[in-house]
């Protein structure tokens, strides 16, 4: 049985009210009005302090408070940065030599968004499940803004965070069944032009905001419904038989969306997190899940349907028994 | 309620709308109701949810071309068509 062992998240600096990013003063007045109800309250706010910093802070923190030698770990999954620290160089190899992992074998992932989190887990799961004498995967990911933008109209607003989970072959919070689908008919809705500019003047652009109010929405909806059906289906389990729903952070409005989408209720979790640290990107379900783990809210033998997308478009669903 | 003629599909499509956008507001059927401030995906929910319901259809993944949506003539359009197959 392969299950999440712990996870960790590292949020260095001190928390910012919203309402007080500069940035406020330069939106109109409708990307005010989402900006002001987002259900974001604040942000931390990590200064100088990188992406690769917060990922590694968290896999620190994380070896440290579970006893966890580094060269224990068999693997590597690093969650790579929307905004990496430096191009061509390696941030997954460079995190196996600053933990002293020498055992381990690194890589990275990227170009799922959030989704990024719900391969890792897929692979991680797949790597143990193959390798009989492998038995820790550490999976890491720091979420930055270095631009004066922190606001993704019309989606949500972007927090600093690192997040860590081990991987490992337990019987606690076993990773029962991962399902990824993907569509590149939304490659490029959202992106950021960054030649050009000084990093301060990075900020995301929607290309097509109808595109992604309604036919990415529908077709989440469509997705969703397709993977969580089969995931329910293929482990003989209806929906009544889930305790927890969680989804990443993204917005008051997704929550409502999906709610009102599949009769369903969203864990109170990803809405008190999201108020306290915004979106952390492919960190937001790992944070969701160690609030769950470490607060007691998730019951042993309860079974959680983590839902996780990206407008990249991508779109996966983690079945996890506690 | 089961409909098949357009004339009558479109008077329950703009009846809909118009009780989203507001009696007060007047719109044509040629109109793009997307410019009238409806872009968000709880109303496109509600729209699809409406539309698969009362028509008894059901909306995939590849009818999600925004033009179907547009108008209310679009929407007929798009009612009849689907029905049809």
């Amino acid at each position: 049985m392969i299950g999440i062992q712990s996870i960790k998240t590292y949020t260095p600096g001190a928390p910012v009210a919203v309402l007080d990013l500069a940035e406020k003063e330069t939106l109109n007045e409708s990307e005010l009005a989402y900006f002001t109800t987002c259900g974001v309250n604040t942000i931390y706010d990590s200064g100088e302090i990188t992406s690769y910093d917060l990922a590694k802070g968290a896999s620190e923190k994380l070896l440290q408070e579970t006893g966890t030698e580094a060269n224990s770990i068999d693997l590597i999954i690093y969650l790579q940065s929307r905004m990496p620290e430096h191009f061509i160089s390696s941030e997954a190899t460079r995190l196996q030599h600053d933990l002293k992992a020498h055992q381990a074998l690194s890589f990275a992932i990227s170009n799922l968004g959030c989704a990024d989190s719900s391969m890792a887990l897929k692979l991680a799961k797949d790597f143990l499940t193959a390798n009989r004498k492998a038995n820790h995967v550490l999976i890491c990911y720091g979420n930055k803004v270095f631009s004066n933008y922190r606001f993704r109209n019309p989606v949500t607003i972007m927090g600093d965070g690192g997040v860590a989970a081990l991987i490992s072959k337990t019987a606690d919070h076993q990773l029962t069944d991962i399902q990824i689908q993907t569509n590149g008919h939304y490659w490029d809705l959202f992106k950021l032009e960054y030649r050009d500019k000084s990093a301060d003047q990075y900020k995301e652009i929607c290309s097509d905001i109808r595109k992604y109010g309604f036919e990415l929405a529908i077709e989440s909806k469509n997705r969703f419904k397709e993977i969580n059906d089969a995931i329910l289906n293929r482990n003989a389990l209806s929906k009544q038989d889930i305790s927890h729903f969680l989804l990443q952070n993204i917005s008051s409005r997704a929550y409502e969306y999906y709610q009102s989408a599949f009769d369903i209720q969203i864990s109170p979790i990803c809405a008190m997190n999201l108020a306290q640290y915004g979106h952390l990107g492919a960190g937001d379900v790992f944070l969701n899940y160690q609030t769950g783990m470490e607060s007691g809210i998730f019951q042993k033998g309860e079974k959680i349907l983590m839902m996780n997308n990206s407008p990249v478009a991508a779109w996966s669903t983690m079945l996890i028994e506690v | 309620m089961e409909v098949t003629t357009q004339p009558d599909t479109k008077v329950i499509i703009k009846e809909f709308l118009q009780k989203r956008i507001g009696q007060d507001i007047s719109f044509t059927d040629e109109e793009d109701i997307f410019k009238l401030g409806l872009v968000n995906s709880l109303f496109a929910l509600e729209l699809v949810v409406f539309l698969e319901t009362t028509f008894k259809i059901s909306i995939e993944n590849e009818d999600l071309n925004l033009e179907n949506f547009s108008t209310v003539n679009n929407l007929g359009a798009f009612i009849l068509k689907k029905k049809d197959r």
